[in-house]
């Protein structure tokens, strides 16, 4: 309850004290929108932690050997992870469903698999950002432009031709769409903004590590899109907000996190199948009810 | 000839779906496709549109060789198909099905930046071709559906939507593949003027139909396929007075005591 009573009566010291979170709330926001990108496309992939791995290190690495600024690596972090989703995706993307879900969860294993064995990352130890900044501005400006972006691409020639690649991928096809190159492309921008949202958190959290990337928050992405919902842009910001922030307002269940993400999950799948703010992925309106006989 | 195949052949395992066929369809004609349940009719229109690759054999589509050409380019030089199992975008609407279907004639990047920042002239364009699927709606008969999810519509509803998604190509060529299909009498002869029309107005099809009323109401040329080879084409009439395809429909018995071009 403290958490919310602060919330309004002193948003100056809920800043301050819940700083970290609300920099969480804002990384996992953008994570869970570049799940939203495939999951509209009609894909099931998990490999966005993994990218979002390939886009922290490249941009700490570049910051900590190169001297390059923090804010130009981010992007190039970002370019980076968009630049491995290419060779990944063009054989994986053959496979659908369940299969293409497993095959990029293995990615994501290689990833971490791979940071713990090249010494230039640390290891197993970690990178330390010694001149980071906490500032939450980039992560939330940025969600800002993300979030217009992808809400104006709904009704845009490429955003309509996933959600019919999504509906129905061979009628699409004979539409004239190419619907291995646009499920191509999904998986690079989710990429690219997957491995943006990985730079923006090291570069508020000072320090990154495998811990990071686990299984455990490849499904925790994947709850928060299904949670909110990928009808509507909306839908991945209240998802991941409202889940990441969870811990937080029920202090009880912070152990119990896992098991708590997993009741959700299948509580939503049977109960509210389009998620919590579900909504039609079309422009669709249910039907005006019809004029009834005079009695 | 704006569509010729020779030779064309798909094998699956031991058994040859298609075996050697080959059609020419002029420009400007209606043709029917008929034939047995499994004579091959369904994968003949799949190796035409590019959802199979003919094992032997070839393509030529508006003069140019389009074998083993994936669907989306074919798509994009005019080709556009039904399928015979309903295909269509369930939860984008009605009106939103037929847009999509215009993807191939729309220009990639310009219009998609200026619809992304909300440009005028991008949504202009936008409305124009609203207008256009409106008018494609309506001729199938399906105005003031337009916002209804597709999955919402009734069967034979959801058939003509895929029509019109179809036109919606401003195709050379259409494939219909069984579009009457499970339909019933009234609705078949709502379509068969359609077809007419559509013929009429110039536009070149092939129908793959079961049912041989509408294939001799409205094709000027029919060919029948039994077990994935051709075994004739004419016109309509003289086609069903042949022995061999009484014989593919009835069994040698039923050939022998009735004749296809006056039953139904």
């Amino acid at each position: 309850m403290q958490f919310f009573t602060q919330l309004l009566t002193d948003p100056l010291g809920f800043y301050r004290a819940h700083q970290l979170l609300l920099a969480q709330v804002g990384i996992n926001a953008l994570l869970t929108l570049s799940m939203y990108i495939t999951l509209r496309a009609g894909m099931l992939t998990l490999a966005n932690v993994g990218f979002m791995a390939v886009g922290a290190y490249t941009s700490v690495l570049l910051h900590l050997h190169g001297h390059l600024p923090l804010a130009l690596t981010v992007l190039v972090g970002a370019l980076a992870a968009g630049l491995l989703a290419l060779p990944i995706g063009i054989p994986t993307l053959r496979l659908s469903g369940v299969f293409l879900a497993i095959a990029t969860i293995g990615f994501g294993q290689v990833v971490v698999a791979a940071i713990l064995n090249v010494p230039i990352t640390g290891e197993g130890r970690g990178l330390t950002i010694p001149d980071a900044s906490s500032s939450l501005l980039p992560a939330y400006l940025s969600l800002v432009v993300v979030v217009y972006v992808l809400w104006r691409l709904r009704r845009t020639r490429l955003g309509m031709a996933w959600d019919a690649i999504r509906e129905d991928a061979p009628a699409a096809e004979a539409q004239g769409i190419d619907v291995a190159r646009y499920r191509l492309l999904a998986f690079v921008l989710g990429a690219v903004l997957a491995g943006y949202a990985g730079a923006l958190e090291a570069r508020i959290n000072f320090f990154i590590d495998t811990s990071l990337y686990s299984f455990q928050r490849v499904v925790g992405v994947l709850v928060f899109a299904v949670f909110g919902g990928i009808g509507r842009v909306a839908g991945p910001l209240v998802g991941s907000a409202t889940l990441t922030a969870l811990p937080e307002i029920i202090r009880f269940a912070r152990q119990y996190r896992d098991t708590v993400y997993g009741v959700i999950l299948i509580a939503l799948v049977i109960f509210r199948p389009r998620g919590l703010i579900g909504g039609r992925t079309g422009r669709a309106r249910p039907a005006p009810p019809r004029e009834r006989a005079p009695s | 000839m704006i569509l010729q195949l020779s030779g064309v052949t798909r094998r699956f395992g031991g058994v040859t779906a298609v075996d050697g066929v080959d059609l020419d369809v002029a420009e400007g004609e209606l043709c029917g496709l008929i034939g047995p349940n499994g004579s091959g009719k369904t994968t003949l229109i799949d190796l035409v549109s590019g959802f199979q690759p003919p094992d032997a054999g070839g393509v030529t589509f508006g003069g140019e060789a389009v074998t083993g050409w994936p669907p989306h380019r074919l798509a994009a030089r005019g080709l556009a198909r039904t399928f015979q199992r309903v295909r269509l975008f369930g939860e984008l609407s009605v009106l939103d099905n037929v847009l999509v279907g215009m993807h191939a004639r729309t220009r990639p990047w310009t219009g998609e930046l200026g619809r992304l920042v909300g440009l005028p002239s991008a949504g202009a364009a936008a409305r124009r071709r609203e207008d256009e699927a409106r008018s494609l709606l309506e001729r199938v008969g399906l105005t003031g559906m337009e916002d209804r999810p597709a999955a919402g519509l009734a069967y034979g509803q959801q058939r003509r939507l895929e029509i019109a998604r179809a036109l919606a190509l401003s195709p050379r060529l259409v494939l219909l593949d069984e579009p009457v299909a499970g339909m019933n009498p009234s609705e078949v002869g709502r379509l068969a003027e359609l077809f007419a029309q559509l013929n009429r107005e110039g536009l070149t099809m092939l129908l793959v139909e079961h049912h041989l009323r509408l294939v001799v109401e409205v094709c000027s040329r029919v060919a029948v396929l039994n077990y994935g080879r051709k075994i004739a084409d004419g016109p309509p009439g003289r086609v069903l007075e042949d022995p061999a395809v009484a014989e593919a429909y009835l069994g040698k018995a039923g050939a022998a005591d009735q004749n296809l071009g006056q039953a139904p």
